[in-house]
């Protein structure tokens, strides 16, 4: 019985490596093969770009600057790299992959740092993990996922859970990019009340803590200028911890900090929002042209 | 009481509540084995044989019934008394 | 340690080998000790809640078997169950209790706001505690004798495989297995493993991913139309079946391959076609412990009322478990349609069966299908009620399904598209057992390679869209 049992596991092991060789193989060909769409754009990021101007942040950064202005009004390129959901861990491993290739001229770091954040923060590392084999500084950004990365990255689908429609359509379609560089507006208006939130309490990770250090002591010591937004959100809050606590580390490390969570323009119209965390297309307009006006003054 | 005559008995219980004949009556028959003695009619099936006999059950006798043989010995040292 | 995080796919294999090289007659004890080491991993004190419980009913069934006086016994009875209840109602509920007397404080000006003692809820108590129940019940009314070795009856409350959420099993069946601790043989070690793969493939391919679609829709139902709502409703049951089912499967399968058996706890259960056919196939083991600890002993006590009887012990029986799943106005609602739509069953039973012969319908294709249809359809409804969220969303839930329209929400298509893929492949797999028992098998072909092949498929399936990033398990707050 015992000769059968084996047997019969390793037949299944043998089919299951060959069906997962292969079908991993095939969809990591089609995944870099692709010229559009969220993986086009994360590869771009961390392979390709070489624009005068980074966006980094989370998707409130991704649909809060829109490169075109920026590059209007600064005769800057830009890139904006903010992916939805995407905090703090996968924004250092593309500053990371970035430096290796160039120094930007100005670095802008959209910051939300509430706590509820760090589940987010180490779930969307998924994102990283078909760059997992390419780059040893990724390599040690997504192994902080779970103690057992490094053993499901044994296999070749993996990488590409939960991905393979995605991956198909592009192939399919062969669409180039629709977006403005990274960017993606959002629509619609929000058409609720502001509504009042106690406290946004800092994350309480170590971890991130320390990759956030390292996110912007990376940034200023690669010479190009770094801004650190707190960009507009349609609530009131008594207090805000996580925003007191990185406009003193700011403060420490000599970097300006924007703050623009007070600023009435927006409190004061709803129209400018698609929902209480994120700009719609005009109120991106409105914002990323106020906030160039300041980034002149500095 | 006369074994057949609670055997009789029985059956026209059994086929009033449910409203069938086709079941074997012998000793070893079960609810499981009979269609429509269910949850439902099982208590309804309970309550009659107890106004048909006069007597009553205790819940503990009721669990141990397993099949009719169980039923006939149980109601068979009821009526007795 | 859940069985869907990566640690368990650790643990289960070394629990695999101690097992097999332990000698039989002391392979309770390896469970034993492993069991407690998996429950220690997920909550350390809750481990002492286990512990005592299983001191408890040691001690009482022993007494219960050693006299003959039948006060005694019904009294010993009695107390373990009271003992075993209290830490479930302590911790079920703690925080309504807590809320109501700080608002009765707060209403005379007495209150004094200290720092609040917060409580989780010890994962699987209910499930435990019912099978502690159980036992104690079986034992008092003599459909066993109460086991002598403590370890077996800790044992018995404490196994891996079913301590987060159940099948709730009976003393007679897992007891003389764990004295044995005897092998299994090739084809319980092979169909536990099919199990636990297909259980896997319930819970990551569909349950988890049907669950963030859902939440998305409930969670923001204010934002939602009813078209949407409708559309989530008719979900849910399946993400439900999914999870338990799916988890039940696993700890089936677990235990198949240890060489014990444990009941079934789900049965195709969207191919009823009644309410009372609906409940014998869904989450098997909470009913039939019902039924014959809580359910018959009603009908007993009021067999005198006859069909009316039958009545009262449904609405009893559902509403308890309705309470049991949370103690809000929302589950009760829940109990009370579950036990109105279950004593309309009862009441037109008879009507109905003589309605079926007259036009010979029970093997009317279209009739079949209509009544499953509209078993589902009653069932998704009561959920709305049984989701665990308060009455008062609950019933705009149901008035928006209603008042409003519009187009279904998608959200993110790869999702709509994994999801319907995954109920599709599982809802085919229940309709072929279903109907077709014997044809179209993959699992259980005579050909080896078609056997070998699709269970490699199902594990290449989960590999590329099971939800992998691990999620909360939604029935462990019951």
């Amino acid at each position: 019985m015992l000769k059968k049992i084996i047997i019969n596991i390793i037949l299944i092991v043998l089919t299951i490596f060959i069906l997962d060789f292969s079908i991993g193989k095939v969809l990591k060909h089609f995944y870099f093969k692709a010229v559009g769409g969220t993986n086009y754009e994360i590869t771009y990021a961390l392979e390709k770009t070489k624009a005068d101007v980074l966006i980094f942040g989370s998707s409130r950064a991704n649909h809060h600057y829109i490169p075109k202005i920026i590059k209007d009004s600064l005769g800057l390129t830009c890139y904006n790299t903010g992916r939805d959901g995407a905090v703090l861990l996968y924004q250092n491993a593309v500053l990371k992959s970035v430096l290796k290739r160039y120094v930007p001229k100005i670095i802008i770091l959209d910051f939300i740092g509430g706590s509820d954040e760090i589940k987010q923060a180490y779930d969307d590392l998924s994102y990283l993990t078909p760059y997992y084999d390419k780059d040893i500084d990724i390599q040690k950004i997504v192994n902080l996922k779970g103690s057992f990365e490094e053993l499901k990255l044994i296999s070749n689908i993996y990488p590409y859970n939960s991905e393979i429609y995605n991956i198909f359509r592009n192939t399919v379609s062969n669409k180039k990019r629709s977006t403005d560089n990274g960017f993606k507006p959002e629509v619609g208006i929000w058409k609720k009340n502001i509504d009042t939130i106690k406290s946004i309490e800092p994350y309480n990770d170590s971890i991130i803590i320390s990759a956030n250090n390292e996110f912007l002591d990376l940034a200023k010591n690669s010479g190009s200028k770094v801004i650190v937004v707190y960009s507009p959100m349609y609530l009131h809050y008594n207090q805000k911890r996580d925003l007191d606590f990185m406009k003193s580390l700011c403060e420490e490390k000599g970097i300006p900090f924007l703050d623009y969570t007070k600023d009435t323009v927006f409190l004061n119209n709803r129209k400018y929002f698609k929902d209480p965390l994120h700009l719609n297309h005009e109120g991106a307009t409105l914002f990323t042209n106020n906030f160039i006006n300041k980034l002149k003054d500095k | 009481m006369d074994r057949n005559v609670i055997v009789e008995k029985l059956r026209d219980i059994f086929v009033r509540i449910l409203e069938h004949e086709e079941f074997d009556i012998k000793d070893e028959l079960s609810a499981a084995d009979v269609n429509g003695w269910d949850s439902l009619s099982h208590m309804l099936i309970v309550g009659e044989v107890e106004d048909t006999f006069s007597i009553k059950f205790k819940f503990r006798e009721l669990n141990k019934m397993k099949n009719l043989g169980d039923m006939i010995e149980i109601i068979n040292s009821k009526v007795d008394l | 340690m859940v069985f869907t995080s990566f640690n368990f796919l650790i643990f289960f294999p070394i629990v695999i080998f101690m097992y097999f090289v332990t000698p039989q007659r002391y392979r309770w004890l390896t469970l034993l000790i492993v069991s407690y080491f998996f429950y220690i991993n997920i909550e350390p004190v809750f481990a002492l809640l286990t512990a005592a419980i299983s001191l408890s009913t040691y001690f009482f069934t022993r007494l219960i078997d050693g006299t003959n006086d039948e006060k005694k016994k019904n009294k010993y009875m009695v107390i373990n169950i009271i003992l075993i209840l209290l830490p479930l109602f302590f911790y079920k509920y703690f925080n309504e209790i807590n809320n109501s007397i700080f608002m009765f404080l707060d209403q005379f000006n007495v209150r004094w706001p200290l720092p609040k003692i917060k409580l989780l809820l010890p994962i699987g108590i209910s499930y435990y505690t019912f099978m502690a129940i159980g036992y104690t019940i079986d034992v008092y009314s003599e459909e066993i004798k109460a086991e002598k070795n403590l370890g077996i009856v800790a044992l018995f409350i404490s196994f891996f495989p079913l301590i987060l959420s159940g099948p709730i099993e009976r003393a007679n069946n897992m007891l003389p297995q764990f004295r044995s601790g005897k092998n299994p043989d090739y084809d319980m070690i092979s169909s536990g493993a099919k199990l636990m793969l297909w259980g896997y493939f319930m819970k990551l391919v569909v349950a988890d991913r049907t669950g963030i679609y859902i939440n998305s829709i409930f969670e923001n139902a204010e934002f939602h139309n009813g078209s949407s709502l409708i559309v989530a409703t008719l979900l849910y049951p399946i993400q439900v079946y999914g999870d338990l089912g799916g988890y039940s499967l696993i700890a089936i399968g677990v235990s198949k391959i240890l060489g014990i058996n444990v009941m079934d706890n789900f049965r195709r259960p969207f191919f009823a076609t009644s309410m009372s056919e609906f409940w014998r196939r869904w989450h098997i083991s909470l009913i039939s412990w019902l039924t014959d600890y809580l359910y018959t002993p009603l009908t007993f006590a009021f067999r005198k009322y006859k069909i009316w009887g039958i009545v009262i012990a449904l609405m009893i029986t559902f509403i308890l478990s309705g309470l049991w799943h949370g103690a809000s106005l929302a589950f009760l609602v829940w109990g009370v349609m579950q036990g109105v739509l279950l004593s309309i069953e009862a009441l037109t039973n008879k009507k109905k069966l003589t309605f079926e012969k007259k036009f010979n319908l029970n093997n009317n294709r279209l009739y079949i299908i209509i009544s499953i249809i509209i078993t589902y359809i009653l069932f998704a409804t009561t959920e709305i009620f049984g989701r665990g969220t308060d009455i008062n969303e609950a019933i705009t839930i149901f008035h928006k399904m209603f008042t409003t329209s519009g187009n279904i929400f998608i959200g993110t298509s790869s999702i709509v598209i994994y999801m319907i893929f995954g109920i599709t492949l599982l809802l085919l797999k229940d309709f072929t057992d279903e109907f077709y028992p014997n044809k179209f098998l993959l699992f259980e072909s005579k050909y080896k390679i078609v056997r070998i092949v699709s269970f490699s498929f199902v594990f290449i399936l989960i590999l590329l869209i099971g939800v992998l990033d691990g999620s909360q398990f939604i029935y462990f707050q019951f």
